[in-house]
């Protein structure tokens, strides 16, 4: 799951590739201890390398998919709203990929009295309407690297709801890493904060 | 909490947390089901929340003159939208 981390450095790449925008060396260096907080944060030291290369494969796709997504969620979600542009997009897109759900799916998945149906509800209602909604609308003032970077903290303070509900804790090593992020997330918000003196994502 | 930026920090990291917990959620769902049924259903369900949320007068409200503007960023950010859904609910698998 490392390489989903590495989403806002997939950003900025996209970004310089396909708009000439650079950030500043300062803002990079930051974001690289970021980056290694959040992977131990993550992982808790146990880098295993050669299982699930697929699913690896596939996160990375994602990954890079999601950070090419961001070149255009900013401007759309000015200009038509984020409510708007995250509804249109969902209702499209979920019927775009439905001929291909009932191709591949056994069919006794449309047996709706499934829990697993009651969990994409959930799902739907914490992931899709609130969360991406607020996403968008933090990409209205915000540069997109920098809100990628801001996603790792969730996990710390979803710590506490895992170990409550589901008796899941951290070790002493996501500890460290969970308190890098919390300190390098103050630092990059900190200058967000202040203004646009020193934005790190320029013209060059 | 005034400076707009400010405001867009506190929502980037109150999504975060929000998304965290339903990733929990979306494991067990994917594994009861199929990544490409969630992935559907899922996108499906979320428009359908926002059209009920909007009201019978939805489709007045939706600015339909900003999305004719920018109607091949929207087609490719759907794309891209698919892509994603049914590739991270694959790996979560």
């Amino acid at each position: 799951m490392f390489f989903t981390k590495l989403e806002p450095y997939f950003v900025i790449f996209w970004f310089w590739l396909l708009r000439g925008q650079f950030v500043g060396r300062y803002h990079l260096a930051l974001l690289l201890v970021h980056v290694v907080g959040a992977i131990l944060l993550s992982v808790g030291g146990g880098f295993v390398v050669g299982e699930g290369h697929l699913g690896d494969l596939l996160i990375v796709c994602a990954i890079g998919v999601m950070s090419f997504s961001q070149l255009y969620v900013g401007k759309l979600s000015q200009e038509i709203g984020p409510a708007h542009l995250n509804g249109l997009a969902s209702f499209i897109s979920g019927f775009l990929l439905l001929p291909l759900a009932l191709w591949f799916s056994p069919a006794e998945t449309w047996n709706f009295a499934s829990i697993g149906w009651l969990q994409v509800v959930i799902v739907v209602l914490l992931f899709n309407v609130f969360s991406m909604t607020m996403w968008y609308a933090a990409m209205r003032d915000l540069e997109a690297w920098l809100v990628s970077a801001l996603r790792a903290v969730g996990p710390v303070f979803a710590a506490p709801i895992a170990w409550v509900f589901f008796n899941q804790t951290l070790g002493p090593i996501q500890i460290f890493g969970a308190l890098v992020v919390l300190a390098t997330s103050a630092l990059l918000a900190r200058d967000q904060k202040r203004g646009e003196k020193k934005t790190p994502v320029a013209e060059p | 909490m005034t400076n707009p930026r400010g405001l867009a920090i506190f929502l980037a990291i109150l999504s975060s947390v929000v998304s965290s917990i339903a990733w929990i959620y979306q494991g067990a769902a994917v594994a009861a089901l199929t990544p490409l049924a969630v992935a559907s259903v899922q996108e499906i369900l979320t428009g359908f929340v926002y059209l009920v949320h909007l009201g019978p007068r939805a489709l007045a409200r939706i600015p339909w003159k900003a999305i004719r503007r920018h109607q091949r960023e929207l087609a490719i950010f759907i794309f891209l939208r698919c892509i994603l859904r049914s590739d991270t609910c694959k790996s979560g698998a």
